[in-house]
């Protein structure tokens, strides 16, 4: 296995999973799929943080799901976003932006 | 309120738990399936996508706990399932079960109990505002004995004494309420006008005492406690200005304190008058005798070294402006306490003994229960091996030991709640005053948060040692060497469980030892069948003449009731919490006994000290003949005869006594009694006559030898014959005031005795479950013995030792630490040393008989077992 750090940046959890639903609705395999992909395997969920932290923002009021049939007509749960999710992804968002921008200046700064 | 849905939700989904697993599994199973499933339609081989989604993202059922383990409710759930573990197992014990709910019950129960009873003493505030300002100043005598200040002392103080804020002097009041149909007697206190200012509580209603209103011609008014108010007047607010006839002197209610009021150097009065005393310029009078106490309040940022040395100095410099007699020349200084420690003081120690004991009567219970618990441990030692053999973890056997040790205390400490609610009563009546006297004890949600705690930290403390030791051993391997660990720790908790019994066995015998002693010691009288009555002839007309006319008639009367032998009065009854003292000198030389004021005096009819059957040593007792216009002559005690002329002869001398103006001749000397307590070597004592007193004493004692218990209510009737108005009170036997006179250390002596008798079957009970869970793990080795020709009697002196090895350590560490701790007794004790070693023997064989008992039982059963059998159950 290679050494590359895969973890999902702590705390960072929450808003990757709510930015992902908020496209359209997935299941579980599909976020996981969908975070590998789009980060272009940087980051890598296992199922057990990923479906804790689908509870979590389920039970916060975040996030819904019912019971679907896929595509391939297997049973899935699938998550999609709420107001309330929307609003918390669109705060948490603005928040990421100010403080990834004050470290990268900090990186970027010299002498 | 996040916070709430994740809860709601949290339940909702506890009570489908089922469901919300099976949910969760099928989620888990679809993202698995849908992870191979993409592998596979890249082209890998269904068992290499199986084993590359495995290594990506780990164990399916590790995904599962993870995500179960990350709901609060799965923690619940365990929970719920341990306990109905705990509950099906104490079920299929149920003997098990009772013995040690009853034990933890009754231990948990004893501690709420005495917490409750010595929390007012130990713990609670005064509830005064700036309570810490508050001091108690007395008297002091060449012995550096504390002794009640006059009112004279308190004149000067006030005037003199720039620290304090106020100073207020009081003394307890029993006016009888007349103009009823009964005389009623009524509790409260004569104050000076600043009393209530002192303790900084104003009244609720109206005013307080009128502060310059502690003269002669001041004012007749009350202040009512809110109960009396209440009873009495139905709590009406336009009590103000009513009359209220006390002692047949009309008083005016003028305030009305608030709910929750009490004094604290008086804390059963209901009402509170004023001192009247005539003018400190005269030294002849009650004004300067020694029976006020004395608050004072000092004033804000004045600390206690400063208020002390002031004091000092006041007392060493007297003034011209204010004379001071000899007996209250204040020669050597005053003793200042702070108010909290002065009315806790006697209690102080009473109660850190009482809680001392119930802390070890609960680390006793506590210990027991881990020895049971352990014992049963050793016997279920393969369901042990089994679980874990089964995919128990560690942490969940110590989890579901603890809840069925936390499931037994809590059975228990609602017992303990039970058996604390139902005995609080009883024990509240059997206080002695010293811990009862500031009042407010009983069980509330204080004590039951109390009880509740100990329930937690009992069951926890009790069950985790238990349960660390027997989850340690992961293996079904059967026979003694598994069990090692968990026999060893057994040994240790008895070992100390006895240690712990034995000291409080020590506390109780040294307290049996010094009752004993204090009942064979000779107390001066004789109680016989004499009875005893306080008649409070408050409400008879002003005057002396009238008083003395009042006694001699009732006197009359009583001895006239048929059935009645004789009767006698004395202002003062031995035991009975009276204190009369006055100063004596020898007349010429000035002599005296070393005490400045510290010699009782007796005012008594002749005839008291036959009826008393107090000795005579020298010369006559009282006659009837020394009236008032006879010569002044008075009996001695033996002890005052010996300070006064060493060993000359008292008879003929004379001496004066309180206020200087009349010198008694001494005509005879009575043998010591005992006034204050049994263990009390205060005796000096003068008897005189009622009519050659200075003033006529309304208060007296009257005893009577009757012939027949059913005579008392005549005899009552002939004091009210008399005068209707006089109430009688404290009817009793003088026998049971001499019991009662030792309800402090009774009562110490009843808890310990009974903890130390509770300790005593526990460790009994302990030892034997060690033993025989031992024996039981030993089956094996005992039956090899057999088969090897060891004998019974082999055997049982086999277990026997064991056990009384583990007993005689126990012993010798509980001796030890006794005579560490008996220290602590050492107030309580009377001529028995805390070492006392007659106690120390007799405490070691009781314990080791017990002992003995206790490892006999299962050492027969050791013996009795078959070789062929107990190797077959291998």
């Amino acid at each position: 296995m290679d050494e590359l750090n895969t973890d999902v940046i702590q705390g960072t959890l929450d808003m990757i999973i709510l930015k992902t639903v908020s496209w359209a609705p997935l299941h579980g395999y599909g976020i996981a799929n969908r975070i590998e992909d789009v980060s272009g395997s940087v980051f890598k969920v296992n199922p057990g943080s990923l479906l804790t932290a689908l509870r979590r923002l389920e039970r916060a009021g975040l996030l819904e799901s019912e019971w679907r049939t896929t595509e391939n007509s297997r049973k899935a749960k699938y998550y999609s976003l709420t107001s309330a999710g929307e609003a918390r992804l669109a705060a948490e968002r603005r928040d990421w932006e100010r403080r990834s921008g004050a470290v990268t200046r900090l990186l970027a700064a010299e002498g | 309120m996040r916070f709430f849905r994740t809860l709601i939700q949290g339940v909702r989904d506890w009570r489908r738990s089922d469901e919300v697993d099976r949910e969760l599994a099928d989620e888990l199973d679809h993202f698995y399936t849908e992870a191979i499933d993409d592998l596979v339609a890249r082209g890998l081989p269904l068992a290499e996508a199986r084993r590359r989604v495995r290594q990506t993202y780990g164990d399916e059922l590790t995904a599962r706990e993870d995500v179960r383990a990350s709901l609060w409710e799965t923690g619940l759930r365990d929970l719920s399932a341990d306990l109905h573990l705990a509950v099906r197992r104490l079920r299929r014990s149920p003997g098990f079960t009772a013995v040690v709910v009853v034990v933890l019950g009754l231990g948990i129960g004893a501690a709420t109990l005495i917490v409750s009873v010595v929390r007012p003493v130990l713990f609670d505030g005064l509830g005064y505002p700036d309570a810490d300002r508050l001091i108690a100043i007395e008297d002091r005598s060449d012995t550096g004995e504390p002794f009640p200040v006059t009112f004279g002392t308190h004149a000067e103080l006030l005037s003199r004494a720039t620290l304090l804020d106020g100073l207020a002097v009081y003394a307890s009041w029993n006016p009888t309420l007349t103009g009823g149909t009964e005389p009623e007697l009524l509790q409260g206190q004569r104050v000076s006008g600043d009393f209530l200012e002192v303790l900084g509580v104003a009244p609720q209603i109206g005013r307080g005492l009128d502060p310059g209103g502690d003269r002669v011609d001041g004012p007749l008014e009350v202040v009512l406690s809110h109960a009396f108010w209440t009873s009495r007047f139905g709590a009406d607010p336009e009590v103000l200005g009513r009359g209220l006839e006390l002692d047949g002197v009309d008083h005016t209610v003028v305030g009305v304190m608030p709910q929750g009021f009490r004094s604290v150097v008086g804390t059963e009065a209901h009402l509170w008058g004023l001192l009247q005393y005539p003018s400190v310029a005269s030294f002849d009078g009650p004004q300067w005798g020694h029976h006020l106490g004395m608050v004072g309040r000092i004033r804000s940022g004045v600390d206690m070294t400063a208020v002390r040395s002031g004091l000092a100095a006041i007392a060493s410099t007297p003034t011209a402006d204010f004379p001071r007699p000899e007996w209250a020349a204040l020669d050597h200084g005053v003793v200042v306490t702070p108010l909290r420690s002065f009315v806790t003081a006697d209690g102080r120690t009473t109660g850190l003994i009482l809680l001392g004991a119930a802390g070890l009567l609960l680390v006793i219970a506590c210990v027991n229960l881990s020895i049971l618990l352990l014992s049963r441990g050793l016997r279920r030692d393969n369901e042990m091996a089994l679980r874990t053999a089964l995919g128990a973890g560690r942490g969940r056997l110590v989890r579901q030991l603890t809840t069925e040790s936390l499931l037994l205390a809590g059975l228990g400490g609602l017992l303990g709640i039970l058996v604390a609610f139902v005995g609080i009563e009883a024990t509240t009546a059997v206080l002695p005053a010293s811990l009862g006297g500031l009042g407010s004890t009983g069980v509330d949600l204080r004590t039951v948060s109390f009880a509740i705690l100990v329930t937690l930290a009992v069951g926890t403390l009790g069950g985790v040692v238990p349960a660390l030791t027997i989850s340690r051993r992961p293996s079904i391997a059967g026979g003694a060497r598994g069990t090692a660990p968990m026999r060893r720790v057994a040994r240790v908790l008895i070992v100390g469980e006895v240690a712990l019994a034995v000291v409080l066995l020590i506390g109780a015998g040294l307290l049996t030892r010094t009752m004993q002693r204090l009942l064979s010691e000779p107390y001066g009288f004789d109680p016989g069948g004499t009875l005893v009555m306080q008649v409070r002839a408050t409400s008879v007309p002003a005057g002396d003449a009238s008083v003395h006319q009042f006694w001699e008639r009732a006197l009359g009367a009583i001895r006239d009731v048929p059935g009645v032998r004789s009767a006698a009065v004395t202002t003062q009854l031995p035991l009975s919490g009276d204190r009369d003292m006055y100063g004596v000198v020898v007349d010429g030389t000035g002599r005296t006994n070393g005490a400045d004021g510290s010699v009782l005096r007796y005012s008594v009819s002749a005839g008291y000290h036959r009826l008393m059957g107090i000795p005579i040593r020298e010369g006559r007792s009282l006659a009837e003949t020394d009236r008032g216009d006879a010569p002044p002559v008075t009996v001695i005690s033996a002890s005052l005869a010996r300070s006064l002329f060493g060993e000359g002869p008292a008879v003929g001398r004379r001496i004066r006594i309180g206020a200087n103006n009349t010198a008694f001749t001494i005509v005879g000397v009575a043998a010591d009694v005992r006034q204050e307590s049994l263990a009390s070597d205060v005796t000096d004592a003068v008897y005189t006559t009622p009519d050659q007193w200075h003033w006529a004493d309304r208060i007296r004692w009257v005893a009577v030898d009757l012939a027949d218990a059913e005579v008392l209510d005549p005899v009552k009737r002939a004091v009210w014959s008399v005068n209707p108005n006089q109430s009688i009170v404290r009817v009793e036997s003088l026998d049971s005031v001499v019991r009662r006179s030792e309800s402090r250390r009774r009562f110490v002596l009843t808890v310990l005795g009974v903890f130390a008798g509770f300790a005593l079957v526990l460790s009994g009970l302990g030892l034997y479950g060690v033993l025989s869970s031992q024996v039981g793990a030993r089956r094996r080795e005992m039956g090899i013995r057999a088969a090897l020709g060891a004998t019974r009697p082999e055997i049982v002196t086999l277990v026997v030792r064991h056990g009384v090895a583990l007993a005689t350590l126990g012993v010798v560490i509980g001796l030890g630490a006794a005579m560490l701790l008996s220290r602590g007794l050492t107030s309580l004790l009377f001529g028995v040393s805390a070492i006392d070693p007659v106690t120390y023997v007799a405490v070691t064989v009781s314990f080791m008989s017990v002992a003995a008992l206790a490892c006999w039982i299962p050492a027969r059963r050791a013996a009795t077992v078959d070789p062929l059998s107990s190797l077959a159950a291998e």
